[in-house]
């Protein structure tokens, strides 16, 4: 094993939140070094000649290759387990830029009362309208702490979007329901699909009030702070699960890694894999372990460890790294790594079939469609309702490909024939007649649903798999009961031929992709009682590591985690750059 | 049985590239970071190393001899041809098994010349070739032991049981479905035994093999199958076989012709789609109506920033500050 030279900071992963740490900290003088076990890659010419939804979307082309490591899954402790031997449920990402290359730019922040959640609730309806069994907290970061960072990631990606609530104005056409933001969207919205605009007319004759999709994605050329020049989306119709070859989805490689590598003081290593934080004297963190592209083992000195990995990832190195002063892995002398695992819905819900229309649906993208927020979080009255939380209803997604949608087709109640010559005629008529109603919606933390590592099945390093425990709980149950009338009335007023609702959740299962948005496992609290990290991400029983992304959510909301998770890491990162370095065993308050 | 070479090799061919071979040469190692874009050329002061080499070089299909995993074990998934493979050579199937293979998906998506389907459009040629590569295995499957095995009723077999000699993962018949793709067989052992329950089930019921028999009654032995109802079945069961069969059909039906499937791009005509494009407009999105003639990978146009993409849109320049309005 070779001992290679130390820097200030190492990162796990090249993904988005060590790409803002490494911009930030190369800015004030520190060096970074990125260990990325994927790829290097960017829009040009690793992008330019993708668009086959055969590699790309059916054989995930992007993702971590689930030879070497995957994650195993049981529904419940009493359960037994298996590895997700195949793609599903999820899509983690390997290579630089992380997930954040092949994500479907859908950018939100949370609202307000995502970050109180459990003191408003029970304000609103008392102790005892949470779940049995939950392990719902606030976060100890509020929306208004976090607003300068929300506005500033937003500036420096170029988010296109409406604008609700300019400093609490309510702004006609954008979601009303929205936290005040200072300054509006640095970009107009995307354009939306046909069957988008025939659900925002249908939302607003229910009375509900739709608008455009908020996108990490251009609308129109953009020059960002650092002088990135990109280019405006094309609506090409191959953007999740592809990267953009024009550069207009915004990406690490496009937005923080330029600026950052001109500084001379970040390096990536890619094709290499970190495989546990090395702990020295007293509990610290001394550097990382890792394989690099030949298979030989290296140590890497660092000053401090950023776990900037996956969800999974993050949570997995906590427990893979042990010493006698940390027997149970960094951040878990309380036993609290793994614990807060949460989920997000994400299902088709009600399906429209408009015979004689031809939609376009292959082109745009994720984001081209419009959203309704009336049924998200507290935004409506849950006295009379036998749940907490809600989410959102989407209009019709851009970039529908045949591989991934004529499998579901027909559009029928009775489970009509799916092969045959009648079946061919189907596709032939009405492939592109279909409008979609999705539901994203919170997922809440359980003391039976949590991450650990699994007793039997390893990853290609001979450590093991990180294991989920995981099922929808009653409130989950009941809550999507009660959205899915209303995406049935909505999808009603648009006036299809014929229509399909599924007016029942199915309890989860791992095969169905449902969002790459797990979330905690390594949650961020107030004291070391409730909590892995403290509000900069920073291990409250190993200080000089430090944890970013949605492993921190105490719980998750129904809306995409990534314009929060950056934020985050833009208010951690300047604390370690002006703060941290001056007292290096200090927890930061 | 050997690993069959990916159906992704670079032809040594003098003929000029088209716009996908350009894109595989810029990304041999020696060219990267000479085509690697504005930032790191522009600097010249940040590092990058390991950069990547194109999949079809690495996957050499030797046995691990250390205990470290090095990448070339687990290959990624490949790209697509830059040819379309020959139809007229099998790299996995016999002669009789691609027969078979043929007339079972021609009856999940029938056609004849002048309306094409499944055979016209060279979905069992798609699917031999998808058997070539890493077992059939084209998307990266984690293959550790143990696997599982199914039980009925309440409980598991008791410890005692001869089976439990190994180590097993017990799971209710009502519970696996929940937990995805757990099959022990490759997709290779999948097709040959399919086949193989295929032709005996349709030796039984109609006294021959399947692709002598009429379509009527193929129809009825797919409709046992898609039902559970096809006795002979083991593994894979007839439901099982039957949902693999028309998941390979549409992915091949809808794939890049490339692949070997969906000849002509006879599979995008049916249906409307104009495969792969570079642009549309606003004034596309809400044009209802094909707006676009069909376009494979190796007919989409070299993507050389600021260039015209078709006849309507300008590709934009990324990195720089020019950029061509659209129509």
């Amino acid at each position: 094993m070779a001992i290679q030279k130390k820097v200030d900071v190492v990162t796990v992963g090249a993904g988005w939140t060590a790409a803002i740490f490494a911009q930030i900290l190369t800015e004030g003088g520190y060096n970074v070094l990125s260990i990325e076990q994927g790829p290097m890659r960017w829009a040009n010419p690793d992008f330019k000649h993708n668009h086959d939804p055969l590699r790309y979307h059916i054989r995930h082309a992007m993702m971590v290759n689930l030879g070497r490591e995957t994650w195993s899954w049981r529904p419940n402790p009493k359960a037994p387990t298996l590895p997700m031997r195949q793609y599903g449920s999820f899509n983690p990402g390997q290579g630089v830029g992380g997930a954040a290359i092949h994500w479907s730019g859908m950018n939100w922040r949370f609202l307000e009362s995502d970050f109180n959640y459990r003191t408003h609730y029970i304000e609103r309806y008392g102790e005892n309208k949470l779940p049995a069994g939950n392990r719902i907290q606030d976060w100890p970061v509020t929306y208004k702490e976090l607003e300068p960072y929300y506005d500033r990631f937003e500036y420096d990606i170029g988010v296109s979007g409406q604008t609700g609530n300019l400093n609490g104005v309510i702004l006609e056409g954008g979601n009303p329901f929205e936290a005040p933001r200072s300054r509006p969207y640095p970009l107009p919205p995307l354009e939306v699909t046909i069957p988008s605009v025939i659900y925002a007319d249908a939302c607003r004759e229910l009375g509900y009030h739709p608008f455009p999709q908020p996108a990490g994605i251009l609308s129109q050329a953009y020059q960002d702070r650092w002088g990135n020049v990109r280019s405006g989306c094309l609506y090409c119709g191959f953007c999740t699960r592809y990267g953009c070859e024009v550069d207009a989805k915004s990406m690490p490689v496009n937005t923080h890694i330029p600026p950052a590598l001109r500084t001379g003081r970040y390096e990536i290593r890619a094709h290499s894999k970190v495989i546990r934080v090395n702990l020295g004297p007293g509990g610290r963190a001394t550097g990382v372990t890792y394989i690099d592209e030949q298979g030989q083992e290296q140590e890497q000195p660092a000053d401090v460890v950023l776990l900037s990995g996956f969800t999974f990832t993050n949570v997995r190195m906590l427990l893979l790294s042990r010493s006698d002063d940390h027997p149970n892995g960094i951040g878990n002398d309380q036993g609290l790594v793994g614990k807060n695992y949460t989920y997000q819905h994400w299902h088709g819900v009600s399906t429209g079939l408009f015979e004689g229309r031809r939609f376009n649906l292959y082109m745009g993208n994720t984001s081209t469609q419009n959203v309704i927020f009336d049924f998200q979080a507290d935004v409506f009255d849950h006295s009379d309702l036998d749940f907490v939380g809600g989410g959102m209803l989407f209009s019709t997604l851009g970039e529908r490909d045949p591989l991934a949608s004529v499998g579901s087709l027909p559009v029928t109640d009775e489970g009509g024939k799916n092969w045959g010559q009648g079946w061919k005629d189907y596709l032939r008529q009405n492939w592109d007649s279909v409008a979609t109603i999705v539901f994203q919606g919170e997922s809440l933390p359980y003391e039976d649903q949590f991450l650990d590592l699994d007793p039997v099945y390893k990853a290609a390093d001979g450590q093991p798999l990180l294991r989920l425990t995981f099922d929808w709980h009653q409130n989950d149950y009941n809550m999507y009961r009660f959205i899915a009338q209303r995406a049935d009335e909505i999808m009603k007023q648009m006036g299809p031929t014929r229509q399909k609702t599924t007016k029942e959740l199915d309890p989860y299962n791992i095969h169905k992709y449902q969002s790459t948005h797990p979330t905690g496992g390594a949650i961020m609290g107030t004291d070391p009682g409730n909590s892995v990290t403290n509000k900069y991400g920073q291990v409250w029983d190993t200080p000089n590591v430090f944890v970013t992304g949605a492993a921190l959510y105490p719980q998750n909301p129904g809306v995409n985690p990534t314009g929060t998770l950056a934020p985050l890491a833009y208010m951690a990162a300047e604390a370690i750059r002006d703060r941290f370095f001056r007292n290096p065993d200090r927890i930061l308050v | 049985m050997s690993d069959e070479k990916i159906p992704t090799e670079k032809p040594q061919s003098e003929e000029k590239p088209t716009g996908h071979e350009v894109t595989l040469l810029l990304m041999s190692r020696r060219g990267f970071l000479r085509a690697a874009g504005f930032a790191v050329a522009a600097t010249g002061l940040g590092v990058v190393t390991g950069c990547d080499t194109p999949p079809a070089e690495e996957s050499t299909g030797a046995l691990p001899t250390e205990t470290v995993p090095v990448r070339a074990q687990y290959p990624e998934v490949p790209y697509a041809p830059i040819v379309p493979p020959p139809a007229d050579v099998l790299v996995f199937f016999s002669p009789h098994e691609a027969q078979t293979v043929e007339a079972l998906t021609a009856r999940i998506l029938p056609g004849t010349p002048d309306d094409p389907g499944a055979r016209e459009a060279g979905i069992a040629n798609y699917i031999d070739k998808l058997m070539g590569f890493n077992e059939g295995f084209a998307e990266p499957t984690y293959r550790q032991a143990p696997y599982a095995q199914t039980y009925e009723g309440d409980t598991p077999p008791d410890q005692a049981s001869p089976s439990n000699q190994y180590q097993t993962v017990w799971v209710s018949k009502d519970e696996i479905d929940r937990y995805g793709f757990q099959s022990l067989l490759t997709p290779r052992e999948i097709y040959r035994a399919g086949l193989k329950s295929v032709d005996s089930f349709a030796n039984q019921t109609a006294g021959s093999n399947f692709v002598d028999l009429s379509e009527d009654q193929q129809d009825q032995i797919l409709e046992a199958m898609s039902k559970g109802e096809a006795s002979g079945f083991d593994n894979p069961s007839a439901k099982d076989f039957f949902a693999r069969l028309r998941d390979d059909t549409i992915n091949g039906m809808f794939a890049d012709p490339a692949y070997g499937g969906n000849r002509d791009m006879v599979g995008w005509k049916l249906i409307g789609y104009p495969g792969a494009q570079r642009a549309y407009t606003p004034h596309d999105i809400h044009t209802e109506g094909p707006v676009r003639p069909p376009q494979s990978l190796a007919m989409m146009h070299q993507f050389h920033p600021g260039q015209l993409a078709n006849s309507h849109v300008a590709v934009p320049v990324s990195g720089t500050e020019e950029q061509r309005p659209e129509h």
